[in-house]
C-alpha cells in the first residue's frame, strides 16, 4: 500500500524528466529504518532515488524532490548466490563430459511462478546455475526476479564459469571421468587448450582435495567454491575465501551450528544459496537467522544473503546494499529482516514497486 | 604457595625444552645414523628454525635434549606409498593419463599419515595406481606439518606437498589390463570397456604413447605451435627431466622395461616393486637402474587384515542378486555383509586367488589382490638383499603398509625385514633415508643428518633396526610432532 503510493510519486515524477530541472527526476524515501550494509539499523535517512538507482543516503530532505515517508525498515534485497529456482526442471547436459559454453540463460523459465515467490520472501536477485553434474558444466546467469513490466531480467547472461568436482561428476559411470583426479585432468587440460571462457571460476565441491585443486587451478582467475556434503571434515581448506553455502536443510541445525561456528572463526565467509540446500522459499533468510544465532555475527549472517553473494558475482559496486550507486533493488520489511516476526511489506526493483503484501487482517 | 612450590619445582623437572611449538633444539644423541651408511657415536645435533644447522661429532651441551642409549636417523622417507590415496580415485575411463595429478586428489587429512609420522616416516612418493598403463604424476609430501581441512582437527596435522609432478608411474604387467571388460559379451556403454586386454596390449598402448610423444616433440623443435597437456608430461619423460617409474613385477616385466628405455632412450627411469628383479640385479646395476622394492609383508599377517574372509568369497565367486538399495550403495558390492566380521579365515591357494583375480576385477582397485601373489612366483624376502649384492641401487617401499596399521608393516619393519634376510644395517638406513630422498629429486634437503637439510629427525629407543626399538621422537621442519617418552 505504502510502496504503491511512492510508485505513483515515482512515475509522476518520471513523467517530467524530459525538460524539468534535474531534482523532479528525483524521488525521496524515508522510512523509519534503514538497514545498512552492515546489518545495523539507522533510524532517520533519507534515500534518493534517481533512474532506478540509489542516488544518495542522507539525513536531511534536499529541497525539490517528492519525499514519502512510509513505515517500515527498508533493506537492500537478498540475492540468492546460486539456485536452480526459474529455470527449467533440468539444467543436466549429460550427453559430454564438458560443457563449457552451456549457458543457464537459455534454460531460463520467465513464466515460473518462482519469481513471485522469491520477491514475496524478499529477494530481489538469483544466480541460476547449471547443475554440477559435469566437471565443467556451464555458465551462470544473473537475474533480476522482477521489473516494471512484471517479467523478470536477465542482468547478466554469462556470469561464471561453473566447474563441479562432487560425486556426480567425478565418477560418471558411463564416460568418464571414474575420480577426481581423472576430472582434475579434464579441468586442467580444457584451462591450459582455453577450452573454458574466461569467466570467473564457481567450483561445486565436497572434499579439501577438490578444493585445494581446483583453487590452486584457478591462479588469477576471481574464484569461490560452492561448498556441498560435510563441511566439518574439510571447510578449514577455505580459510580466507568467501565460499558459497548451501541454506540450512531440514534437521540440519543442530549439525551445522558447531560447523558454521567453526567456519566463521576459521575465518570463512559465506554467502548463502538454495543450490543443494533448502527448498523451502523462506530458507536463505531463516539460513542468515540461524548463522546470526550460531556465530553471533550478525553482520556477517546479513551479508550472507547480500554483500556477499554481490561481491562472489562480482557485483558489489551496483547491488547488495543501500548506498550510492547502488541498484535500487529494496524491501520494505515490517521490521528487521533477521526478526523472526518481521515480515515483507513491499519491494521495489530498480526503483520500480514489484510487489506488495495483502494486508494483513488485525485481530479484533 | 602450592603454585609457588610447582613454579620452584618446574626447572628440575622439566626436561629440557618441552614447548612442542618450537623449532630449535639441540640434541646429543649417543648413536648417530647419518643416512648415508656412516654411524657417529656422540653428536650435538643443533637445530634452528627447522634446518638442521649444526652436527658436532663427540660434542656435548649442557641442556641438551638427550635420552641414555638413543639413535637419531633422519626421518624415514617412503619412497613408494598409497597413504591419503582412496582406491576409488584410480581414473578409469582413459587407459593412459600421463598429466593425472595424484596431488589433486590425495586427502592430506588421512590417518594414514599420522600413523606414518608416528611410525618415522616423515615423507613419502605417493603413487598413482597401477591400474592405468600411464597412470600419471606421483607427489613429494610431508606426512605433517600441513594446515588440516578438518575445522575440529590439531594445527599442522595435514600432511603438505612438497612437489606435485614429481616422477611418473607406467604399470607393465597385468594390473593395467585385469579388470577390462572385453567387448563381446558384455555390457559396453561403460568405461571399464577400454583397452587393453593382455600384458602385449598394455606395453602397445605404452609404445604408441611415447612414439605420439615423440612425433609431438619433432613437431615443436620444427615450430609447430601446440599444446597437448599429457604429450608434454611424455616429452619431460623422454628428455629425462622426471623419472619413469616402471611398475614391474615379474622378470620379464622387468626386462621389457629395460627394452622400452632402451627404445626410447629414456635416461630417468625406476624399476617399482621389482618382485623378481633379482633374476636381473646384474643388468639393472650395469645400466644404473635403481629399484625401489614393494612391501615386503609378513605373509600370515596379511591374510588376517588383509585376506578376503569366507563369506567374502563366497559373495565374490556367487555375487547376490542386487536387491536392496542400501546393498546397491556399497561400491565394493560386499561390505554391507555383517556376518564378514564375524567370519572366520581362510586359507587360499595360489589357483584360488587367481580365480578370484579373475572374478573380481573391481578389488584390483582396493589393493586386496594387487597382484604380488599371482605375479612373482620366484618372490623372496631377501630382494632388497640380493640386489644391494649385485650393486643394485635399492631403496624401499611401504606402499599400502600404513594404511594398514595390523600389519607390521611400516617402512622401519621393511628395512628390518631387509637385514633379517641379509642386508647390510647401514645399506637398509639408506634405503629408507637418503637414497629414496635423492631418488625423487629432494636428496640436497632431505633423508640425511647434515647441516642445510630440513630439521627431519628420528629419535629411537634403540638400534632402530632392533625389533625393541620405537620412535621416542619425531621432529618435522624442527618441531617435535611425536613424542613417545612418557611410554618408557
Amino acid at each position: 500500500m505504502l510502496f504503491s503510493s511512492l510508485l505513483l510519486s515515482a512515475l509522476a515524477a518520471q513523467g517530467t524528466t524530459g525538460t524539468a530541472s534535474p531534482a523532479l527526476s528525483q524521488t525521496a524515501i524515508q522510512p523509519d529504518a534503514i538497514v545498512a550494509a552492515d546489518g545495523s539499523l539507522q533510524e532517520g535517512k533519507i534515500v534518493i532515488l534517481e533512474d532506478g538507482k540509489i542516488r544518495s543516503v542522507t539525513d536531511q530532505a534536499p529541497s525539490g524532490v517528492p519525499l514519502t515517508k512510509v513505515s517500515g525498515v527498508l533493506a537492500a534485497g537478498m540475492i540468492d548466490a546460486a539456485t536452480g529456482r526459474g529455470a527449467d526442471l533440468f539444467l543436466t547436459e549429460q550427453s559430454q563430459t564438458l560443457t563449457p559454453d552451456l549457458r543457464a540463460a537459455d534454460g531460463l523459465n520467465l513464466d515460473s511462478e518462482a519469481w513471485e515467490a522469491m520477491l514475496s520472501r524478499g529477494i530481489t536477485s538469483v544466480h541460476i546455475v547449471p547443475d554440477p553434474t559435469n566437471p565443467l558444466a556451464g555458465q551462470g546467469v544473473l537475474v533480476s526476479c522482477g521489473s516494471g513490466t512484471g517479467v523478470p531480467q536477465v542482468l547478466r547472461a554469462s556470469t561464471v564459469q561453473v566447474a563441479s568436482l562432487i560425486q556426480t561428476a567425478v565418477n560418471d559411470d558411463r564416460v568418464g571421468p571414474s575420480s577426481l583426479s581423472g576430472a582434475m585432468e579434464l579441468l586442467r587440460k580444457a584451462f591450459a587448450e582455453g577450452g573454458a571462457a574466461e569467466l570467473p571460476l564457481w567450483c561445486f565441491v565436497e572434499n579439501a582435495e577438490g578444493l585445494r585443486a581446483v583453487s590452486s587451478l584457478a591462479g588469477e582467475r576471481p574464484f569461490h567454491a560452492v561448498l556441498w556434503g560435510e563441511l566439518g571434515g574439510y571447510a578449514g581448506a577455505a580459510a580466507g575465501q568467501l565460499a558459497i553455502l548451501p541454506t540450512l536443510g531440514e534437521g540440519e541445525l543442530p549439525r551445522r551450528a558447531a560447523t558454521w561456528r567453526a567456519m566463521h572463526k576459521a575465518g570463512v565467509r559465506f554467502a548463502f544459496s538454495t543450490r543443494g540446500g533448502n527448498a523451502e522459499w523462506n530458507s536463505l533468510r531463516t539460513s542468515a537467522m540461524a548463522f546470526s544465532r550460531f556465530s553471533g555475527d550478525a553482520q556477517a549472517a546479513w551479508q550472507a544473503v547480500t554483500t556477499n553473494p554481490a561481491e562472489a558475482l562480482g557485483m558489489k559496486p551496483s547491488m547488495g546494499a543501500i548506498a550510492a550507486g547502488q541498484r535500487a533493488d529494496l524491501v520494505l520489511w515490517s521490521g528487521h529482516p533477521l526478526d523472526a516476526t518481521a515480515r515483507v511489506e513491499a519491494v521495489m526493483i530498480a526503483g520500480e514497486s514489484v510487489y506488495h503484501a495483502p494486508p494483513v487482517p488485525k485481530k479484533p | 604457595m602450592i603454585v609457588s612450590t610447582l613454579l620452584a619445582l618446574a626447572p628440575c623437572l622439566a626436561l629440557p625444552q618441552q614447548d612442542d611449538s618450537k623449532d630449535s633444539w639441540t640434541i646429543a644423541v649417543d648413536q648417530l645414523h647419518v643416512g648415508d651408511g656412516r654411524v657417529v657415536e656422540n653428536a650435538l645435533v643443533t637445530i634452528t628454525d627447522g634446518k638442521i644447522t649444526a652436527v658436532v661429532p663427540g660434542g656435548s651441551a649442557a641442556g641438551a635434549l638427550h635420552v641414555d642409549g638413543a639413535h637419531l636417523t633422519p626421518g624415514l622417507v617412503d619412497a613408494f606409498s598409497y597413504m591419503g590415496i582412496d582406491p576409488h580415485t584410480v581414473e578409469e575411463s582413459r587407459e593412459s593419463t600421463p598429466s593425472l595429478r595424484v596431488a589433486d586428489s590425495v586427502r592430506l587429512d588421512a590417518p594414514a599419515f599420522a600413523e606414518a609420522l608416528q611410525e618415522g616416516v616423515t615423507a613419502a612418493f605417493l603413487s598413482p595406481d597401477s591400474l592405468n598403463v600411464i597412470g600419471g604424476l606421483g607427489a613429494m609430501v610431508k606426512t605433517g606439518g600441513g594446515a588440516p581441512a578438518d575445522l575440529f582437527a590439531d594445527a599442522n596435522s595435514a600432511a603438505q606437498v612438497l612437489d606435485g609432478a614429481n616422477a611418473l608411474k607406467v604399470s607393465l604387467g597385468g594390473d593395467a589390463s585385469r579388470g577390462n571388460w572385453t567387448p563381446s559379451g558384455r555390457f559396453t556403454s561403460n568405461y571399464r570397456a577400454r583397452r587393453p586386454n593382455t600384458r602385449m596390449g598394455t606395453v602397445w598402448v605404452m609404445r604408441r604413447e611415447f612414439y605420439r610423444a615423440m612425433d609431438y616433440v619433432a613437431a615443436r623443435e620444427a615450430g609447430v605451435p601446440m599444446y597437448d597437456a599429457d604429450l608434454e608430461v611424455l616429452a619431460q619423460a623422454l628428455s629425462g627431466e622426471i623419472a619413469v617409474r616402471f611398475q614391474a613385477r615379474r622378470s620379464h616385466d622387468v626386462e621389457t622395461a629395460l627394452r622400452l628405455q632402451k627404445e626410447f632412450s629414456l635416461p630417468n627411469i625406476v624399476i617399482e616393486e621389482g618382485t623378481e628383479a633379482q633374476a636381473v640385479g646384474g643388468v639393472l646395476a650395469a645400466g644404473d637402474i635403481p629399484v625401489v622394492t614393494g612391501p615386503a609383508y609378513d605373509a600370515a599377517a596379511r591374510m588376517i587384515a588383509r585376506g578376503p574372509q569366507a563369506a567374502e568369497l563366497r559373495a565374490l565367486v556367487a555375487p547376490e542378486p542386487v536387491c536392496c538399495e542400501d546393498q546397491h550403495d556399497d561400491p565394493e558390492g560386499v561390505g554391507v555383509h555383517e556376518d564378514h566380521k564375524e567370519s572366520g579365515l581362510m586359507p587360499l591357494s595360489d589357483f584360488v586367488l587367481d580365480k578370484l583375480v579373475a572374478v573380481a576385477p573391481r578389488y584390483g582397485a582396493s589393493g586386496y589382490f594387487s597382484g604380488r601373489r599371482s605375479e612373482g612366483r620366484d618372490a623372496t624376502p631377501a630382494l632388497a638383499a640380493l640386489l644391494a649384492e649385485q650393486g643394485v641401487s635399492v631403496s624401499l617401499g611401504g606402499a599400502e603398509a600404513h594404511d594398514n596399521p595390523l600389519t607390521e608393516a611400516s617402512l622401519i619393519h621393511q628395512a628390518r625385514n631387509a637385514v633379517r634376510w641379509g642386508m647390510e644395517p647401514g645399506a637398509a638406513i639408506t634405503a629408507i633415508t637418503s637414497r629414496p630422498a635423492t631418488l625423487c629429486g629432494l636428496g640436497d634437503r632431505l633423508g640425511q643428518v647434515a647441516v642445510g637439510f630440513d630439521a627431519d629427525l628420528v629419535l629411537w629407543s634403540g638400534d632402530p633396526l632392533a625389533s625393541t626399538s620405537r620412535p621416542l621422537l619425531v621432529f618435522l621442519d624442527g618441531r617435535m610432532v611425536v613424542d613417545h617418552r612418557s611410554q618408557n
